[in-house]
């Protein structure tokens, strides 16, 4: 790795926006005024004091929450926006699907627009004439190619700009939530073109939403938050640490390292406030020290249905009676482990019920892993209640 | 080394433990379930979740890069103000780009028109009608020695550029602001594709005066050679007036009104439909300082009246012309990296 390799340089960047209507640019107009909104109207800091470095061939993904400055540092990289200080510095030629569609004038047709497009990123129209069917077979749309691109639907628009901006040879691509866009075919190809294009040695920016798509795609994650630099890191360690282990999952980087063997609810029949116990056999493959486990007791389908009189409701609409936390202990150690607990009587009324225990990772709140038991309180089903409430009541004379 | 495949054990459980589906778990391992793992549609992610089933792993880097060294590529560096590009760079990456965008111009302006290109010649023609009846029957204007209809021609094919140009050009960087946020290119180009567009205009308008020479028995003489200068001079005043006029217009648009206006005072401060001879002598100096003038009656002499033309006042122009255009572009890339904020 030397200086050579670098394609991507941002030094010190500040992007400010000045928030409201301006009444006149004039002294935008005038070239040695600085052009920085300054500090006496209200402004937004989309990238905030940036430094890094990317170079050739890197696939880096960039994630955060809306807001944090992903599109606008794409842009800063595409050159369409200048930085209110600082400095950027790129070379080769870039390539960006920031805007799907981009440069794409109405009244030309596909085919003309994809040869204006090329020129707009740098290709000469006989280089874009030589891949013209390429791109246009990529995109699906050989029928409507000469059609004027402002009758496509969004779709056609979105593939056909993916297509081009994909084909022009460039050294940088930078890639704006663009995975989603399509229909599941669609989403195919485009995947297995930016794998190629990966794999050729492309240096890649991908701004995306779907973590298991970054993980996979890229071997470098940065993550920004209010326009700073908070991880860049390896994929697996910042994909993790925002999204959750699910996403580690999902891009097929690592699976659950806690498995919830069983849950066991002795007796199965319950009467009302009688006591019963619980069993769950958890097996830790690896230690997970943010784990956390919870116990929840919910009512069955039927249940809500009968107490409703309405349609059975979704599993996931049901309501929690209890959410009980479990000691985590031997989440932390390696080994399988029984969990055994004791409840000396819940004062349910009758029907069947559900009990499930939920491994979680901290700080969020999905469910990774759960097992799940069924707790049936015999008697017939009353209408209004799912629990009753021990009251000792005492019923006194008052004066006042 | 992160585990790529998920065990059938994992999907064997999973059907154990979730007889009653509750969760997004369910949801992934129902479509394990289907038969060769076939990607189902869910929402947005939908082949990501599908093919992390598949053992979707790191991707992994076997294939050798087939890019070009990042060395061979000169360093871009943008700042609050300027794009430092090399200057051989950025020229090789406009002209092409440059000559695209014209045909562009064209191509648009006629594009679901039944006449299309046709209004190149039309249009002209319609126009010296509706002047040349006028300047000519009502106003009582002849030629100054020349063919009404040679003499309002010549200034006429020259006006039509010098409409064009400027017209569009202030307003091109304006109608295209669209553009600039989304791709990064030379921006001098959009202001100079309507001076080149308008070359077209002018070859059309050009074909149709030779007609007319020839027919009214004016001739073309070995001083037609000449007429490189005057056209030099057109082509950079117009392109240099076009550039600082689209510059200014995306940050006051008063810039449009105000060239709006200036076109018209330039109409008839400009022998167009007239023969310089019809200015008072003492009015004459507006003429020469005219660069459009100059041209227009420059034009006339060596086309017409078959004289050398004024050597020294095309040479003045062109040179001024020159500098301003540089002005011109050097403005343009001083502000360029704002307009996008403003526009």
């Amino acid at each position: 790795m030397s200086a050579n390799d670098e394609v991507i340089v941002f030094d010190d960047v500040v992007k400010r926006y000045r928030l409201g209507v301006e009444r006149s640019n004039i002294r935008a107009a005038i070239p040695w005024i600085p052009h920085d909104p300054g500090t006496n109207v209200p402004t937004v800091t989309a990238i905030d004091h940036l430094n890094l470095t990317i170079r050739q061939s890197e696939s880096v993904g960039i994630i955060g929450n809306n807001g944090t400055g992903k599109s606008t540092l794409l842009k800063l990289i595409a050159g369409v926006v200048a930085p209110t200080s600082g400095e950027v510095r790129t070379r080769g030629r870039i390539a960006s699907i920031i805007e799907l569609g981009v440069g794409f004038h109405d009244d030309l047709t596909g085919r003309e627009n994809l040869i204006f497009t090329g020129a707009l990123m740098g290709m000469s129209a006989a280089e874009m004439k030589r891949r013209e069917d390429d791109i246009i077979d990529f995109a699906g749309i050989s029928r409507a190619i000469d059609t004027p691109v402002k009758r496509y639907s969004s779709g056609m628009l979105a593939r056909l700009g993916f297509s081009i901006a994909t084909h022009v040879d460039a050294d940088v691509i930078l890639v704006d939530e663009v995975l989603a866009v399509g229909d599941i075919d669609f989403q195919r190809y485009s995947l297995e073109r930016l794998e190629n294009l990966i794999l050729d040695g492309v240096t890649t920016l991908i701004v995306s939403h779907n973590l298991a798509a970054v993980a996979h795609l890229c071997n470098r994650v940065m993550r920004l938050d209010r326009g700073r630099l908070v991880a860049d890191d390896e994929p697996e360690k910042v994909v993790l640490d925002y999204g959750g282990r699910m996403a580690i999952v999902h891009a097929g980087l690592g699976k659950v390292p806690v498995r919830l063997r069983e849950l066991k609810v002795r007796p199965r029949e319950v009467n009302p406030s009688e006591p019963f116990d619980l069993e769950a056999v958890i097996e830790v493959e690896r230690p997970m020290p943010r784990g956390r486990l919870r116990l929840v007791l919910r009512p069955t389908a039927e249940l809500v249905a009968a107490h409703t009189q309405g349609n059975m409701p979704v599993e996931a609409d049901l309501p929690q009676i209890l959410d009980v936390p479990v000691p985590p202990d031997m989440l932390r150690e390696e080994g399988t482990w029984t969990l055994r607990g004791h409840v000396d009587g819940y004062p349910m009324f009758p029907g069947p019920y559900t009990f499930s225990l939920e491994l979680m990772e901290d700080p969020h709140n999905e469910v990774l892993d759960v097992a799940m038991a069924h707790l049936d309180v015999p008697g017939s089903i009353p209408a209004a209640a799912v629990a009753q409430l021990p009251v000792a009541w005492a019923i006194d004379p008052t004066f006042s | 080394m992160p585990e790529n495949q998920v065990p059938d054990e994992q999907a064997a459980a999973g059907e154990r433990d979730l007889g009653e589906a509750v969760d997004v778990i369910d949801l992934v391992d129902e479509r394990d379930e289907e038969a060769g793992g076939e990607p189902v549609a869910s929402g947005q992610g939908g082949v990501w979740e599908a093919s992390s089933r598949e053992g979707f792993g790191p991707l992994e880097r076997t294939r050798r890069a087939r890019v070009t060294p990042p060395s061979e590529h000169p360093w871009v560096v943008r700042t609050a103000d300027t794009t430092i590009m090399p200057a051989k760079h950025r020229l090789r990456s406009s002209l092409p780009l440059l000559r695209m965008y014209s045909a562009r111009q064209v191509q648009l302006r006629y594009r679901q028109s039944i006449l299309g290109l046709a209004w190149t010649v039309v249009q002209p023609v319609a126009i010296m009608a509706i002047y040349g009846f006028i300047f000519s029957a009502f106003l009582e204007v002849d030629g100054g020695g020349l063919p009404y209809l040679s003499m309002a021609w010549t200034g006429l094919t020259i006006w039509m550029f010098v409409q064009a140009a400027l017209q569009m050009g202030t307003v091109s960087l304006q109608n295209d602001s669209w553009l600039l946020g989304r791709v990064w290119f030379p921006r001098e180009i959009i202001p100079l594709a309507p001076v080149v567009a308008g070359l077209i205009d002018l070859l059309a308008a050009a074909a149709i005066l030779i007609v007319i020479v020839i027919v009214q028995g004016v001739g073309i003489s070995i001083h037609a050679v000449s007429l490189v200068l005057p056209l030099l001079v057109l082509v950079v005043w117009g392109a240099a007036i076009s550039v600082f006029c689209a510059t200014v217009t995306i940050f006051l648009r008063d810039m449009a009104t105000i060239v709006g206006l200036g076109l018209r005072l330039l109409f008839i401060a400009t022998p167009v439909m007239y023969p310089e001879k019809a200015v008072p002598e003492h009015l004459r100096w507006i003429n020469a300082v005219n660069p459009f003038g100059a041209v227009v009656t420059n034009t006339r002499a060596s086309l017409l009246s078959h004289v050398w033309p004024n050597w020294e006042l095309l040479g003045f122009h062109l040179v001024i012309g020159s500098a301003f255009l540089a002005g011109a572009l050097w403005y343009l890339r001083s502000v360029e990296r704002r307009m996008v904020d403003v526009a």
